[in-house]
């Protein structure tokens, strides 16, 4: 088991979320940096989905109960590598409250956490009023049951075999806290016009402290319609920057509502939805327009990159898949 | 009908500019089409209003080709919708809900009544009197965009929203109607309450009403025993 000793900032069980279910107006949830989670289940051997634990800006203290095996990435973690296979033993604690390079590490174990399930999911959604972690952040004195165990512990210098390529995140990107972020223009772009959608995309924007799953909240130089213009709500997805009548973008994240009424003058890519998820308050970001072509070839890139670490974990295992 | 990208993993279709109950009964159509016949790496439809938004799989839908075969396909549920005869006989789905007006349930009923001008009693009859057609699931869980509310209801959201909404809660603003499945913040005035579970886990599926159903609200003068 794993005690929290200290909850920290926001720590909550994600795993990939709820897709399927945003008709019936549930939020997909989930990771908000869900590449960074399906890394660190990938080498431990776990499912991509399995729940682990989503730390933000300041991590929690934790304390095994029994000998286990984890990974840590995203954010950085004082004191722990990343992306790399680490055995814990049973009464060690772990302090991970120190994050730096991102806004939330993410937590992997060995089996997995064992936590019940709502609509197929073990994910965190803020009010959803579900029963147990589905409904809540973590607490000081919360227990997490690990799933069984499934692979060996590193041992000594056998353990640098377990880790990832460094370069396989995308989250240290941001060169002296500016962020760059690639888009697509968003459904509303014609709203706009040429020359403020010209303007959004040279514009350097500055995180709010305001931010959280649902949405990164930007703070610059407005951003305006021409006109006051209403739309009519509609579907939104992951990454979806809306321009709301002050002029301050929101990049919707994990915990976004299904629908939204505010025009979207830009779409941030699949492949950089980490990019943006990790910005913490007072990171610069700055949006770069690529086409649909360009989106879906950096995908290749990220899904081929995970693809070669599930066979190299495998070899290594001496299993098949 | 329209199409634009909604990023490298969805796409919206656009049918009509204004919210009006004929767009949603062919919002509606069209989604019974794409699920009769669904397109592999197609995830998941959501309709709303006057949009149905497609989301894809973007690894098995690639590039401006995968985008050309996902507009072929809702051109070809589009066509399937117009044509089907609808059915006169079976109608849409009604669902009557029962609720308490004014009071500890309806704490802005006055509030309201005194905006519109108009007295409380004038206020529930116009609301019970009318019959409401579900636009669009979202906001929250379950929670359902009604349309239908007559125009003398019309009126801007709160200035201030409430930081929590108790559960049930059935509301007004924007000129639409609504009722809010969990406590949530809101900014819709709350003229009442049902005791009706808009939203329950343990139900398959969980929403109660679906984008295009029909709804009907009752005045309760008793409390329940």
């Amino acid at each position: 088991m794993i005690e929290v000793l200290k909850a920290g900032t926001f720590t909550s069980v994600q795993d990939l979320g709820r897709p399927g279910w945003a008709a019936q107006g549930v939020p997909p949830g989930g990771a908000a940096d869900p590449f960074a989670l399906r890394v660190l289940n990938t080498l431990l051997g776990n499912a991509e989905s399995a729940p682990g634990l989503e730390c933000t800006l300041r991590g929690p203290v934790l304390r095994a109960t029994e000998d286990t095996v984890l990974a840590l990435g995203g954010a950085a973690v004082a004191g722990w590598p990343s992306l790399r296979r680490v055995a814990v033993e049973a009464g060690q604690l772990l302090d991970l409250s120190t994050l730096s390079g991102g806004a939330r590490v993410y937590v992997a174990f060995s089996g997995g956490l064992s936590v019940p399930r709502v609509l197929g999911s073990a994910a965190m959604l803020p009010r959803s009023g579900w029963p147990g972690l589905a409904g809540r952040p973590l607490q000081a004195g919360d227990c997490l049951h690990c799933g069984r165990v499934s692979v060996d512990p590193p041992r000594g210098r056998v353990g640098r075999a377990w880790s990832a390529a460094p370069g396989l995140l995308p989250v240290n990107v941001s060169v002296g806290g500016l962020r760059s972020v690639r888009a697509l223009d968003g459904p509303q772009r014609e709203w706009f016009g040429v020359e403020r959608s010209e303007a959004f995309f040279a514009t350097e924007f500055r995180v709010s402290a305001r931010s959280d799953r649902m949405g990164v909240r930007l703070e610059g130089s407005a951003v305006r319609l021409p006109s006051p213009r209403e739309l009519t709500s509609e579907g939104v997805a992951f990454g979806s920057v809306q321009v709301p009548p002050d002029g301050q973008p929101i990049v919707l994240l994990a915990d976004r509502p299904t629908l939204g009424g505010y025009p979207k003058i830009a779409q941030v890519i699949t492949a950089d939805r980490g990019i943006v998820a990790q910005a913490r308050p007072g990171d610069r970001v700055r949006f770069v327009r690529v086409t649909l072509a360009e989106a879906h070839a950096a995908l290749r890139r990220q899904e081929a990159a995970l693809v070669q670490l599930r066979h190299g974990v495998a070899l290594a295992t001496g299993g098949s898949e | 009908m329209r199409c634009r990208l909604l990023g490298d993993s969805a796409l919206v279709v656009e049918l009509a500019a204004s919210a009006e109950v004929a767009v949603v009964r062919r919002i509606q159509a069209l989604c019974a089409q794409m699920q009769a016949a669904p397109l592999a790496g197609v995830l998941e439809c959501v309709p709303a209003f006057v949009t149905l938004t497609v989301y894809f799989d973007p690894q098995h839908l690639s590039g401006d080709e995968g985008r050309a075969r996902i507009e072929d396909w809702i051109a070809r549920c589009l066509a399937r919708a117009t044509e089907a005869v609808p059915s006169e006989t079976v109608g849409p789905r009604e669902v009557v809900l029962r609720v308490r007006y004014g009071g500890d349930d309806g704490p802005d009923l006055p509030a309201v009544a005194a905006a519109l001008g108009r007295s409380e009693e004038e206020v529930i009859a116009l609301h019970a009197g009318a019959s409401y057609v579900v636009g669009a699931i979202g906001f929250s869980p379950g929670f359902p965009y009604l349309l239908g509310l007559p125009s003398e209801l019309h009126l801007p959201r709160r200035a201030t929203p409430r930081p929590r909404v108790p559960a049930g809660s059935v509301a007004i603003a924007a000129g639409q109607a609504g009722i809010y499945p969990q406590a949530t913040p809101g900014g819709w005035h709350l003229i009442g309450r049902t005791e009706t579970v808009l939203f329950a886990l343990e139900r398959t599926p969980p929403a109660l009403l679906a984008v295009g159903d029909q709804v009907r609200f009752v005045r309760e003068t008793e409390r329940a025993p």
